[in-house]
């Protein structure tokens, strides 16, 4: 059955494959950080993602980036998210350009919104989990909205 | 700041010149003509991966590296080129002998594949579950207090002699590299298990610290070398093995398992160390020697200091009531570390006929 | 030798007398009467393990220890019951106070890095290479870009190295995590190595400018001046390049290298970041002095900025040599270039150095460099 994007469903199942290979993340060792993720168009959507050790623990959607501690905030409009969800399912894994890093860094198309440097960096101490937990969108029926 | 360079490079004209005709897009990729060895190195072996022994090809590999550095005091990786100008790094030690083990690229290797995780791969709920005595666990509690300090020390060792080894030894100063992080990680365990016993921390006391000091104060790397690596490894491995055997519970029996592995791994390079410096050098060996007859005379003193030897026997017989009867397999396991000890030290060409070690252990057993 | 135990026990008859008494079966158990209140120790959390805050109870914690340890003066645990006075050897440990090394959550940090540790050998996917073609203009590119990382990484095990046995024990947290800092940097050291080796090029050409600037780092007059200059300056400067050299990767391969390096790049920051807050909240007469060194270093780093690395990295960028591909290279790094230095100073702010950012002559630098292009 297809899983609406963006969705709280959506991430949530991402956390329920996360949960079952944890053999897999446990390797990548340990990653504790609150990252938000907005969806942005007509309505935007943001989500806080809880990661506590190996596992996503909770998953959120919020209306204010205040409501809840976020270490950094990936925002991107719907589009691009969709086109990097799509290379990672046409690939099983994101071509160069469309890893987490790729798209927010160079002409910041996807923008890391953060308060704290701390936190900021956190997106790059846990970059290997975060981007292993999207690229579990590989084999994932999406219905995009 | 202790160090200004020559050049300023805020104010250099010629380097701001030089970027800014680059950013306008006239570049002179003059790199790309250099003249290179070209290599391409795959894995032998794929269950393996990409292994320093792959690597060890031409120019770029350690068969290489010549018994006495001339040519390169920097940070370039061996086999780069090295452009006129580069700047002494004040590197000391630049002779391969001093420091070199043809294990060593091994033994880097094999400390990667076999890290493992004190937080997580001890069943600490044998520990939060022991069923042994208040009495026993104070024992336990003050040899792995001992063996935190002696960890220590395994970390030091490294540590202050790595900074000094020029950069064309680079697989020696990974794996020195690896034993720092081998050595944290067995402070932490031990310091972890001593705590989480509930007795706490025991004593730091006089005879350790004597002998922890004749080791870091070594005068030379090879000094340094035969010290930590062939006798407090061994004396950390003897000691790890007797916990492992006497242990009531998997806690114990886990951290020994691995903290084995770890320092035999240093005491492998220690042997093969000496060995690859005395086959050039044959000479060093009579002082090498004398030194660890010393060290070996401070051993004695932490062999028979009170509380080593009694917490030793408390742990082994499992109670204060029993420690006396245990003495002869506390001199057992010390006559047993004295004989390898001095296999090592006849292996690595460093035998003693005045090894103290022998004669305290002769002289408890008689 | 450059020291002789107190004691030559070859001839000493309080030795012989205590090798008689333990022969006799008489063992000294004064120690174990003299006892200390027990502490439960509970693991928080079972995924993690027993972890090291776990630990920090009674007199085993950090909150307990003074800001200036006198007492110990060898390498006991923090919280081993001393031997009194001058009975414990001296092994002159010169990092004595709190403020000289530790850093908020330096604990956590220790924790991250023994559970996120990697291995070049095996987890880079060395087998797929030959799955990808590169052509060699890009291959050169990258292999000098390589050249530089391998050459650069081992100043962050050095630096640590020489200060980490000058550390009093207590700060075993911290000797700890610089100790997986200098393995991080070690593997960092030999993923560039075995890269540039592994797909028909080499090691291409070491940078004069850049080894100033390592030689700057090497000599820092104390840790902390190596620290920040290391960790918040350099660190933080490569952390940014790792970014953009995943960014600007020729095949997945070397794109899951800069992730991972990224990672302990990222750590290593983070801790020098707390370092220096850590010194600043505690100590703020040192201030002056960190911005007079850092005055200095950052004018050092711009030697890593050499032209090779800007031409292999506009190479990388626009993949390709053709005015096209060049055109397109320098926009990539003059994106990244900007980067570096707000992120820089953004960590400085954090860490309680707010003025670096009028007073470094970063960017006048790149003020004048902007200007002499558009003038041109």
């Amino acid at each position: 059955m297809a899983i609406k994007f963006p969705s709280v469903e959506f991430f949530q199942e991402l956390a329920r494959r996360m949960e079952a290979k944890s053999a897999e993340f446990e390797k990548l060792g340990f990653c504790d950080t609150v990252m938000g993720v907005r969806v942005e168009g007509d309505t935007s959507h943001l989500y806080a993602l809880t990661f506590d050790v190996f596992e996503c623990s909770n998953v959120r959607e919020i209306s204010h980036a205040g409501d809840v501690e976020l270490d950094f905030t990936l925002a991107a409009p719907r589009a691009l998210w969709r086109e990097m969800f799509e290379s990672i399912q046409k690939h099983g894994q994101p071509e160069p350009g469309y890893t987490l890093n790729s798209l927010s860094h160079v002409g910041d198309r996807m923008e890391v919104v953060y308060d704290d440097p701390e936190g900021h960096d956190k997106f790059y101490r846990f970059m290997a989990t975060l981007q292993a937990f999207v690229d579990l969108a590989s084999d994932l029926e999406i219905e995009w909205v | 700041m202790a160090y200004y360079a020559r050049d300023d490079f805020f104010n250099n004209q010629e380097l701001l010149d030089r970027s800014v005709e680059i950013l306008k897009g006239n570049l002179t990729l003059d790199w790309m003509k250099l003249d290179i060895e070209r290599v391409k190195c795959r894995p032998n072996d794929p269950r393996r991966g990409l292994t320093f022994d792959d690597t060890n090809v031409g120019s770029y590999g350690w068969d290489h590296i010549p018994e006495k550095i001339r040519h390169n005091y920097s940070m370039a990786p061996r086999g780069a080129v090295l452009p006129p100008g580069l700047p002494h790094l004040g590197y000391s030690i630049n002779r391969k002998s001093e420091v070199w083990a043809e294990n060593a690229p091994a033994l880097y290797e094999e400390s990667k594949a076999r890290h493992w995780i004190p937080s997580r791969e001890v069943p600490w709920q044998a520990v939060e579950e022991l069923e042994h005595s208040e009495e026993l666990e104070r024992g336990l509690a003050q040899l792995y207090t001992d063996l935190t300090s002696m960890a220590t020390a395994l970390g030091d060792v490294p540590s202050k002699w790595v900074w000094q080894i020029n950069q064309e030894l680079i697989e020696l100063k990974m794996w020195h590299c690896a034993q720092m992080f081998d050595a944290a990680q067995l402070a932490d365990v031990f310091r972890k298990r001593a705590i989480a016993g509930g007795t706490g921390l025991g004593y730091d006391h006089a005879p350790l610290g004597e002998l922890l000091k004749c080791v870091l104060d070594s005068g030379s790397h090879p000094h340094a070398s035969a010290a930590a690596h062939i006798l407090l490894c061994g004396l950390m491995q003897a000691l790890l093995r007797h916990i492992g055997a006497v242990s009531d519970n998997a806690a114990d029996q886990t951290i020994a398992r691995f903290g084995m592995q770890d320092v035999s791994r240093s005491l492998s390079y220690g042997h093969r160390h000496m060995a690859y410096l005395l086959d050039l050098r044959p000479h060093e060996a009579v002082g090498l020697a004398e030194h660890l007859d010393e060290v070996e005379n401070a051993l004695v003193g932490l062999l028979a200091a009170p509380i080593f030897f009694s917490a030793t026997a408390l742990v082994t017989a499992g109670s204060r009531e029993e420690a006396s009867n245990a003495i002869p397999q506390v001199v057992a396991l010390y006559r047993r570390f004295a004989d390898e000890h001095a296999r090592r030290r006849q292996a690595a060409g460093i035998a003693s006929d005045a090894s103290p070690l022998r004669a305290f252990v002769g002289e408890l057993g008689s | 030798m450059s020291y002789y135990g107190s004691t030559d026990f070859s001839y000493n008859s309080d030795f012989n007398l205590r090798i008689r008494d333990i022969k006799k079966g008489n063992l000294d158990f004064g120690w174990l009467d003299n006892t200390r209140d027990k502490v439960e120790i509970r693991r928080r959390d079972a995924r993690r393990g027993l972890a090291l805050s776990d630990c920090e109870v009674g007199p085993y914690s950090i909150e307990n220890s003074p800001e200036i340890v006198r007492d110990n003066r060898g390498l006991a645990p923090r919280g081993a019951i001393l031997a009194e006075g001058s009975d414990q050897p001296d092994l002159g440990p010169t990092l004595n106070r709190k403020t000289d090394v530790w850093g908020y959550r330096v604990q956590s940090y220790w924790e991250e890095a023994m559970s996120r540790q990697w291995n070049v050998t095996t987890d880079v996917p060395w087998q797929d290479m030959d799955k990808y073609e590169i052509p060699d203009e890009v291959e050169l590119a990258f292999c000098q870009l390589c050249t530089l990382l391998s050459e650069v990484e081992m100043i962050a095990t050095d630096l640590p190295a020489k200060w980490s046995h000058h550390m009093n024990s207590y700060f075993q947290e911290v000797k700890g995590f610089i100790a997986t800092q200098c393995v991080d940097e070690a593997r960092h050291a030999e993923v560039f190595r075995k890269r540039a080796l592994a797909n028909g090029v080499g090691l291409l050409r070491a940078s004069v400018r850049g080894e100033h600037a390592l030689k700057g780092i090497l000599e820092a007059d104390s840790y902390s001046e190596g620290s920040v200059f290391l960790h918040v300056l350099g660190e933080g400067f490569i952390l940014t390049l790792f970014r953009s050299s995943e960014f600007i990767s020729p095949t997945p391969v070397e794109q899951r290298m800069f992730q991972l390096v990224m990672q302990d790049e990222a750590r290593h920051v983070s801790y020098g970041l707390q370092h220096l807050r850590y010194l600043m909240d505690n100590c703020p007469e040192i201030r002056p002095q960190i911005n007079g060194f850092l005055d200095e270093a950052e004018r050092h780093l711009t030697g890593l900025f050499n032209p090779d690395q800007l031409e292999s990295m506009i190479v990388l960028g626009g993949k390709g040599t053709s005015p096209e591909c060049i055109k397109r290279g320098i926009e990539v790094v003059g994106a990244f270039q900007g980067k570096q230095i707000q992120e820089y100073f953004q960590r400085a702010d954090r860490a309680g150095l707010p003025e670096r950012r009028d007073r470094s002559p970063l960017l006048e630098l790149q003020e004048r460099m902007i200007g002499m292009i558009q003038a041109s």
